[in-house]
């Protein structure tokens, strides 16, 4: 076991919750029930897109056990929409609607006594449909004529972004790309499924157990619905079984309120695998067409962006995504002429909204892809090409916004030495010219991402610390940890400022009631913002220790170091005296050592990474190895090198799968075609490569101790770099993903 | 309703099953042993795996009245004497957890494995754990920390034997 000390930051530390989850222990929402616990269950649309004629819930109430069958009719008349962060744009939504906009849609609600009367009584729901037009791709459905799939239009707000002019770009350069891509809807597949447990009671109150990334946003959106100030609102989520973005919207948490208001219970609701995949949010399918003009010695002169992006059914946090997006695309390439136009329109699908990387995997997909391309065809290295036209360090963007210390230049230096890139590039031509059974490709990509919110919206952050009379301390925290470390980081920080160890810090989280505000687990803002707040707060309580301390020593401030929980004189160590002692003396005082403190954030600094892949294709099967993986990073100073690979490593895990195996396959009438977690093809233990990961040695001069983001850009480059190098060990080239072995073997019978 | 004894963790418990309850439903339901995991229900993510007779298996997809006479291991009896089991510390030292949701059942794979071949080789774990998915670590830091576990299980043994 590790010695403790207050010491931490740069060293490997487990999430601190660990020992609860090793040993079984850890309550997640579906572990929990309280008394009189009811259990939800909701009728789904088994249609695409259809008004409700009738609905009869007569046969449904007769059920033994059940208390309460809801449609519409019960239902608040607000729309809302539940992503937190776009609460205010386009509210689309109802708890429940006359309307259902895709197969999977909320149509009903049961609650009863046991899972099994609910499940029975919501098959006795009769309910008529009348059918409506319905679009499943986004570009049909923003379409002039096409039928409105809610009252404002199918297009909800396109975004025209641009820098210098694109006439001028494209006559400047000596040769023009133009290309489609498409990328698929994909499920978060967190290991745990989508589930709340909402308790309205007799003082008008209503508290919601969730795992949730957002729990702020959920308590603003449910007191908008109900109608409710937000002091009768109490969002907890006590653990988060994974999040990926799935868990910052509202999705069950509605249905469970209005149950709960009804019944005066209690009223847990837990999605079955299926429904979690069918009804969850996923990460928006998308049509890209880029155009890029480039010199012939591989100067780009321009690139035109356009995108359609498929929402789902409802708003949620596609306006976001679309702008994220959008603000990404000037962050990576210097290309001085460029242009995002986005339209994201309405679909006839589940609501597509966060996914780790937020428009991000599908924007460096495309261009990555291309660069790709660019390069073979021109017979230059991927590397020269791609390191001519990204930014240096301490540049701003081509809108004038600044990148930070950006290095993903030195990432990309750094993993062609690490992975072997020329050797690799030799492999891959030998096999080529072999032409036997098996095929070597070698593929690389990179891409920045930002660290915070600021510039789309205000990025804050409260954190309290509470010294107890022992000289421990309790940090009270809004940030969501999905389990990425969020919460250990924050605690190191406190530790390493205040001299206190780790094993003396507890932590209070995402409780709307408890904790002080907290924007969310959105933009990859756990360590620069969560970290900032963590910090700024924990210098406030260094003040205060260190004015007891000065006291009780008899000796300036100045002179004391706070280490190990004691305060001591850093020319005599052993004139020193304990936490304990310290916070003794503030009691006896009348002073008390808490302190909180808002932060927010000035900047959005630019983390950026490379990625190498090397991997085998069996032109008789068409199925893929991959052989070996290298991820260079930059994330400024590391704070834990142990989270910061954990987040690389599941980053990469979930890049593999966008590339070869993923994504969300409907029929034809808009239905989910294979609904268990095994159709989802996660890459498995035995399926993944041999991986080696690596951070520059770098400082963000902004982040707390000098870090920025690492949790979005860990996948962001990934199914680029694996994509590009199927498509190089076969001499082609693909359009759209997942790259599976029947579109390899497709491809190799064509050609 | 049907009247069944299983042996879990150590000690009988009787209790009335259902035909078609499964042990997941049993541990997590009936028993309060809720450390066992629920992920899809349909023997595809290795979230709620138990030991059962020493073989890692999906209680998710076992009728509980089946299983009289079996010794069933849970997550919550592999700790003992307030002491984490190996392979859970190996888990926590590793940085094998992240959510922690699919852990559990990693670990009881992991139990499995390591019981019956003490020095596996790194494909032996990873086929080990295919039957387990996880969305967060891919997989990395698991695989080290079954091979740190099982060293230190070894390295207790010889010198435990040795003694």
């Amino acid at each position: 076991m590790r010695e403790e000390s207050s010491r931490v930051l740069g060293s490997p530390v487990p999430v601190t919750d660990a020992q609860m989850k090793v040993t079984g222990q850890m309550k997640y929402v579906d572990d929990m029930k309280l008394p009189g616990m009811l259990y939800g269950k909701i009728l789904f649309s088994p249609v695409a897109h259809a008004r409700i004629r009738s609905i009869d819930t007569e046969e449904a109430e007769k059920v033994e056990g059940v208390h309460a069958v809801l449609c519409y009719r019960d239902a608040p008349e607000t729309r809302y929409n539940g992503n937190g962060e776009d609460s205010d744009i386009l509210p689309s939504e109802r708890v429940l609607d006359d309307v259902v906009r895709y197969v999977g849609d909320k149509v009903a609600a049961v609650a009863a006594e046991t899972p099994e009367a609910a499940e029975r009584a919501v098959k006795l729901i009769r309910v008529e449909y009348e059918e409506l037009p319905f679009y499943l791709d986004p570009e049909e459905a923003a379409a002039p004529g096409a039928y409105p799939i809610h009252e404002h239009g199918n297009i909800m707000e396109e975004v025209d972004l641009g820098a210098g002019d694109m006439e001028e770009g494209f006559r400047e350069a000596d040769r023009i790309f133009t290309r489609d891509y498409e990328v698929p809807a994909v499920s978060h597949s967190a290991m745990e499924p989508h589930v709340s447990i909402s308790q309205y009671t007799a003082d008008g109150k209503l508290t919601v157990y969730t795992p949730s990334q957002d729990v702020f946003g959920q308590r603003k959106n449910l007191a908008k619905i109900f109608g409710l100030p937000m002091n009768r609102v109490r969002v907890i989520s006590p653990v988060m079984g994974g999040g990926f973005g799935g868990k910052i919207d509202l999705v069950t948490e509605p249905v469970g309120a209005l149950l709960s208001m009804k019944t005066g219970r209690p009223v847990k609701i837990v999605y079955r695998r299926k429904e979690d995949i069918c009804s969850g949010t996923t990460r928006h399918a998308e049509k890209i067409r880029v155009s890029m003009g480039v010199k012939e010695d591989g100067t780009l002169t321009a690139c035109d962006y356009h995108v359609y992006l498929s929402a789902g059914a409802q708003s949620g946090a596609t306006m976001s995504v679309a702008w994220a997006a959008g603000g990404k695309f000037f962050k990576m390439l210097s290309v001085p002429n460029l242009h995002y136009h986005a339209v994201p329109a309405y679909t006839n699908r589940a609501v597509a909204g966060a996914m780790r990387g937020f428009g991000s995997p599908q924007l460096f997909y495309a261009l990555n892809s291309m660069l790709n391309e660019m390069a073979r065809t021109m017979g230059m290295d991927l590397c020269d090409l791609e390191e001519k036209n990204i930014f240096r360090p301490n540049m701003c963007d081509r809108r004038g916004e600044p990148l930070g210390n950006v290095r993903i230049i030195d990432c990309i230096e750094r993993g062609k030495e690490l992975f072997g890139w020329k050797e690799a590039l030799k492999e891959q031509t030998l096999s080529a010219e072999e032409n036997g059974r098996y095929r070597i490709g070698v593929g690389m990509a990179a891409a920045p991402h930002g660290s915070s919110l600021y510039g789309i919206m205000p990025d804050t952050c409260g954190v309290m610390l509470k010294m107890n009379e022992d000289g421990s301390i309790t940090m009270f925290t809004g940030v969501s940890d999905m389990g990425n470390g969020s919460n250990t980081t924050q605690m190191m920080l406190a530790s390493e400022t205040t001299g206190i160890t780790m094993d003396r810090i507890a932590c209070v989280k995402t409780d709307t009631e408890t904790t002080l505000f907290d924007v969310g687990a959105y933009a990859s803002r756990g360590t620069y913002v969560g970290g900032g707040a963590a910090l700024k707060t924990a210098k406030k309580m260094r003040k205060k220790i260190l004015k007891e301390a000065s006291e009780l020593l008899g000796i300036d401030k100045k002179q004391i170091e706070l280490e190990d929980n004691r305060a001591y004189d850093r020319d005599n160590r052993d004139h020193a005296v304990t936490m304990r002692q310290i916070a003794e003396h503030a009691h006896e005082k009348e002073r008390d050592i808490s302190v909180s403190s808002m932060f927010g954030t000035k900047a959005a600094p630019i983390s950026g990474g490379a990625h190498f892949v090397k991997l085998r294709v069996d032109t008789q099967t068409g199925e893929v190895a991959v052989l070996d993986y290298v991820a260079v990073h930059d994330v400024g100073t590391l704070l834990n090198p142990m989270g910061a690979e954990g987040q690389v490593h599941g980053g990469i895990m979930m890049g593999l799968g966008y590339a070869l195996s993923e994504g969300i396959v409907l029929d034809e009438k808009g239905a989910v075609r294979g609904t268990r977690l095994r159709d989802c093809h996660l890459f498995r233990a035995d399926q993944m490569p041999k991986i080696r990961v690596e951070f520059l040695d770098s400082r963000e001069p902004t982040g707390p101790h000098g870090a920025k983001s690492i949790g979005e850009c860990a996948t962001v480059p990934s199914a680029a770099a694996v994509s590009n190098a199927v498509g190089n060990a076969l001499g082609t080239f693909f359009y759209s993903l997942p790259v599976r072995k029947e579109d390899i073997l497709c491809h190799i019978r064509q050609s | 309703m049907e009247s069944v004894v299983l042996n879990i963790n150590g000690r009988d418990r009787k209790i009335q099953v259902e035909k078609n309850w499964t042990l997941l439903y049993v541990l997590r339901e009936v028993l309060d042993l809720t450390g066992t995991k629920c992920g899809c229900g349909t023997n595809d993510c290795g979230a709620c795996r138990v030991i059962i007779d020493g073989e890692a298996r999906n209680s998710c997809c076992v009728q509980a009245r089946r299983l009289e006479g079996c010794k069933i291991e849970t997550i919550e009896g592999i700790a003992k004497g307030g002491k984490l089991h190996p392979i859970q510390q190996a888990f926590i030292d590793a940085g094998a957890v992240q959510c922690g949701f699919c852990t559990p059942g990693m670990i009881m794979s992991a139990k499995a494995l390591l019981d019956a071949c003490p020095d596996p080789t790194e494909e032996q774990i990873r086929e080990a754990l295919s039957h387990n998915l996880c969305r967060c670590t891919g997989y990395v830091k698991i695989v080290e920390a079954v091979q740190l576990a099982a060293e230190r299980m070894r390295e207790e043994q010889e010198g435990g034997s040795a003694s």
